[in-house]
């Protein structure tokens, strides 16, 4: 039975902006009334419609606020009247290619019989797959949210123009997929009493590039397994697995050259954030004593999960990092003391991660207290103060995120998710007399290791950093424009994510920084120390390669002359 | 000179005070760390925000008895904007960085089981400082480097056991003991691991007593008592806030360390540094050594080579008391610094009218 194809990615792209725009015109209607402020009236803003008047700059309104009110108002307007969607990212692609819109995830093709992939515009079916590759590589449009118009964006322009590229050469081969996926979301959704054949254009776009870079074609014979075993992997990391599951891919050589924040870079300093805190924790150490406990035969289990898996953990074992360049890794990448003594460390990481983190935890409580007060109080860091903080560290991030750290990242991921999975059998378990993994990992630290440490303290600090982390990468595009940072309206409505460390809410951003610095008692005075911004390093945006000369040079006077040239 | 980083100051005296003494340089081993520790100019107030040595330049050169010509040094790392937990980082990477290629895979394996508890993430919680990181340098290059930790009362489980047995005698017997810092030095064939405390209200030295007792160095005492008595002009009795005690484990047995801070006392003699030679007398040597010690850190343009801020008295049971003394060159004074640029600023405009 043929179903209509429902792209479910745009439907949530639109109900989301539709959502921020609704909640917004809510506190503003609130604002105003407080304020003793006019609310504009429906003639008003009718009268900046026909007059053309559809910037931001042009609108009518004796104060900000005003003018905010009607841009929000034209652009719901804009909705109902001409199918302009609200999804900026959406809008641009369909300008480009001419497709009309697709209301709830529906294309004009799919709103009545026949429908089916058959039935699908050449148009949509590009619309689609480029607004895939757009968000899959995170391209944003930077423009306030009551901006009428669909403003041109430099770096949005690019992201746009590379989409088309790289569907155009690559057309057959994404139809062959589209094709694929539609069999695999067969039935996944209903409208009413109609089934719906789902697709997420996003994960359409990730299995196309690990297909480009495979040079696999549109006729290749495998197609429909390759196309299956690359949705495998995006799957494996839902909700359910282990948080360092994440989603890496890697960097494109042909990105923006001006772009000092390379995404793909922060999610892979996101697992290694995460691997170091439960190195911290002593992870690792714990599974390397259980395979030595298991070969001596000291742990009461013969055959079964829990021998199979610790049996298959010691066989990979030289595939796998050493404790020494784990280490090394985290030296290198946040400057934690350990490893070989001789390399080039990040120095800076520390500093700008705990003014970062301040400096959200700051503009949090004066939010707060403006909530309280119902007032605007001038705060004590502003939003360009936490773009500063944040752009600062993500910057840095994305500086020592390049080389070995991508591979490093997925090694780890994968040697984590062993490790769980070995600390959750009940073969493990019961031999330590545990009712979890946590305190299989406490009780062999203790007996074996010489103490145990505060696994609550450090399984905190990984989720909250890899939060914190993963949030910057989303929000690359926005720290590295204008506008908002951080939605004050997303963290009053206290609107949170379901899996905060793969998409993360501003909100969520700022629980994990409030817990961050819960766990790690730092004291308010210094929060509030931190949260002012400084001078920032110098630093590349990409790591300098200095001649072996120049090195010694340096070195022979005190300079280390590594990453960034420092 | 107003933009002149305080690190050129700094680098250029202990350069000095090296080819003065005759001993390694030690601006080739450590030249970029006071490069990132001392960033601002000697004029910015920021600069005189610090623990180690309030309204100076944290390098605070020390001098030990008995160790000969050996130019030795403590800096507060990566200056005043820093946090306490990258400083911490940053001390814990640059002796690891000086140990392994000076001292061998020995040195590094003994500092990092001794200093396991400061070296990660653990233990960050309402620290002040973080840490300092000191240098000594002979003849022959680095002598020993050590890193002095931040240390809260909790921490004290984290320390190994032979030092955790003398903290609880220390504090079995003098109750009014609470942890300061602890510090791990690192030479060539040896390690020394201490722990610090402040001593909470007055002390009258022979108060000591239970506790060398217990340490196996009563026999020490009166040395210890002459030496205070002889340079402090007959004081035994040390006010509140004026008096750290220091406590280590060496191959000789325990150690321990009496620091008084001479800007505590209200009455420390004019002539405290004859007085100390005059101890120093019946070893010509170490007076030598002394006198030549501070000459290399006497400016070129006369007047004195800086305020002597610590007297340190340490003893094991086979070593008699030896006195070390703490450093605040001239040099590095902060508002000195900054009404001599004034000066010069008023000289110029002056020059200009």
């Amino acid at each position: 039975m043929v179903n209509p194809i429902r792209f479910v990615d745009i439907a949530a792209g639109e109900t989301d902006e539709l959502n921020h725009i609704t909640r917004r015109l809510a506190e503003l209607t609130a604002t105003l009334k407080d304020s003793s402020l006019e609310i504009p009236t429906a003639q008003e803003i009718n009268d900046d419609i026909d007059a053309g008047k559809l910037t931001l700059d042009k609108l009518q309104g004796d104060s900000p606020l005003q003018e905010e009110y009607v841009g929000l108002k034209i652009r719901e307007h804009l909705r109902s009247s001409k199918h302009q969607p609200l999804d900026r990212v959406f809008f641009g692609v369909e300008l480009d290619t001419g497709a009309h819109d697709a209301k709830d995830g529906f294309f004009h093709s799919q709103r009545d019989t026949p429908w089916g992939f058959d039935q699908l515009t050449a148009a949509e079916i590009e619309t689609a797959a480029r607004y895939g590759i757009l968000t899959r590589d995170g391209a944003s449009v930077n423009a306030p949210l009551a901006e009428p118009s669909q403003p041109i964006d430099r770096r949005y322009a690019t992201a746009l123009a590379n989409s088309r590229a790289e569907y155009r050469a690559n057309a057959d081969l994404y139809q062959a997929i589209l094709k694929q996926l539609v069999e695999a979301g067969r039935n996944a959704g209903t409208v009413g009493e109609q089934g719906t054949d789902d697709i997420n254009t996003h994960d359409w776009a990730t299995i196309a590039k690990t297909l480009i870079a495979d040079n696999t074609s549109a006729t290749d014979l495998y197609l429909p397994v390759k196309v299956q075993t690359a949705l495998g992997n995006i799957t494996v990391g839902g909700d359910s697995v282990a948080p360092s599951s994440i989603d890496i891919d890697l960097p494109s050589l042909d990105d923006d050259a001006t772009v000092e924040i390379v995404q793909d870079n922060l999610k892979a300093m996101q697992a290694i954030y995460f691997s170091s805190m439960l190195e911290e924790l002593r992870l690792y150490q714990v599974a390397d004593k259980l395979v030595e406990l298991f070969n001596a035969g000291v742990l009461p289990f013969g055959k079964g999960k829990g021998g199979d898996l610790i049996f298959d953990y010691w066989r990979k074992s030289n595939e796998r990092f050493t404790e020494v360049e784990r280490l090394n890794l985290y030296a290198r990448c946040f400057g934690f003391p350990g490893g070989e003594p001789m390399q080039s460390p990040n120095r800076e990481f520390n500093d700008l991660w705990l003014r970062f983190v301040s400096a959200v935890s700051s503009y949090f409580r004066q939010v707060t207290v403006d909530s309280l007060l119902r007032a605007s109080i001038p705060a004590p860091i502003t939003q360009e103060g936490l773009r500063k903080a944040g752009r600062d560290l993500a910057a840095n991030l994305s500086l020592y995120g390049y080389g070995v750290a991508y591979f490093a990242a997925t090694s780890l991921q994968e040697q984590i998710k062993d490790i769980i999975e070995i600390l959750q059998t009940d073969d493990v378990k019961s031999a330590y007399g545990a009712r979890d993994m946590w305190q299989v990992v406490d009780q062999v630290a203790s007996l074996e290791l010489g103490g145990a440490r505060n696994t609550v303290r450090y399984r905190t600090m990984a989720q909250t950093g890899a939060t914190i982390v993963r949030w910057l990468g989303e929000h690359a595009s926005e720290l590295s424009s204008f506008g908002n940072v951080i939605d004050a309206t997303e963290v009053r409505r206290n609107i949170k994510s379901q899996n905060p460390m793969s998409d993360p809410t501003d909100r969520d951003l700022v629980d994990a920084c409030e817990q961050w610095l819960a766990v790690t008692g730092t004291p308010d005075q210094q929060v509030e120390q931190y949260s002012q911004p400084v001078e920032a390093p110098n630093a590349t945006s990409v790591p300098i390669q200095i001649p072996q000369a120049a090195k010694d040079l340096l070195e022979s006077v005190g300079v280390t002359a590594g990453v960034g040239g420092r | 000179m107003k933009g002149i980083p305080a690190a050129e100051t700094v680098k250029r005296r202990m350069s000095v005070a090296a080819k003065s003494l005759g001993v390694a340089d030690p601006t080739e081993f450590v030249g970029g760390l006071i490069d990132r520790s001392f960033p601002l100019p000697l004029g910015d107030e920021k600069v005189a925000h610090n623990a180690l040595m309030p309204g100076y330049a944290p390098a605070q050169p020390r001098f030990r008895t008995g160790d000969g010509d050996v130019l030795r040094f403590v800096i507060e790392p990566l200056g005043p904007e820093s946090s306490p937990v990258t400083r911490r980082h940053e001390a814990t990477r640059e002796l690891r960085r000086l140990v392994r290629p000076t001292f061998g895979p020995d040195a590094l394996r003994y500092f990092d089981k001794r200093s396991e508890e400061w070296r990660g993430m653990s233990s960050i919680s309402r620290l002040d400082y973080g840490a300092w990181f000191g240098t000594a340098y002979d003849q022959n290059g680095l002598k020993s480097a050590s890193v002095t930790y931040e240390l809260h009362p909790w921490q004290l489980n984290a320390l190994p056991a032979s030092l955790a047995r003398l903290v609880v005698a220390a504090t079995d017997s003098l109750p009014t003991l609470s942890p300061l810092f602890t510090s791990i030095a690192v030479a060539k064939d040896a390690g020394n691991h201490g722990v610090t405390f402040m001593h909470r209200g007055a002390l009258r030295l022979n108060n000591l007593e239970p506790l060398m007792n217990r340490l196996g160095l009563a026999h020490q005492l009166p040395g210890v008592m002459q030496v205070v008595g002889l340079t402090l002009g007959g004081r035994f009795h040390l006010p509140d806030g004026s008096v750290l005690l220091g406590l280590a484990e060496t191959p000789e047995g325990p150690e321990l360390k009496l620091e008084i801070m001479l800007g505590r006392l209200p009455d420390v003699p004019q002539s405290f540094l004859d007085l100390l030679a005059l101890g120093l007398s019946e070893r010509p040597r170490e007076l030598r050594a002394l006198v030549r010690w501070l000459q290399a850190f006497t400016p070129e343009d006369g007047g004195s080579a800086g305020e002597i801020s610590i007297l340190s008295i340490r003893t094991t049971p086979r070593m008699a008391p030896r006195v070390a003394l703490h450093l605040r060159p001239v040099e590095f004074e902060v508002g000195r610094r900054r009404e001599r640029d004034e000066e010069e600023v008023d000289e110029r405009e002056l020059a200009t009218a």
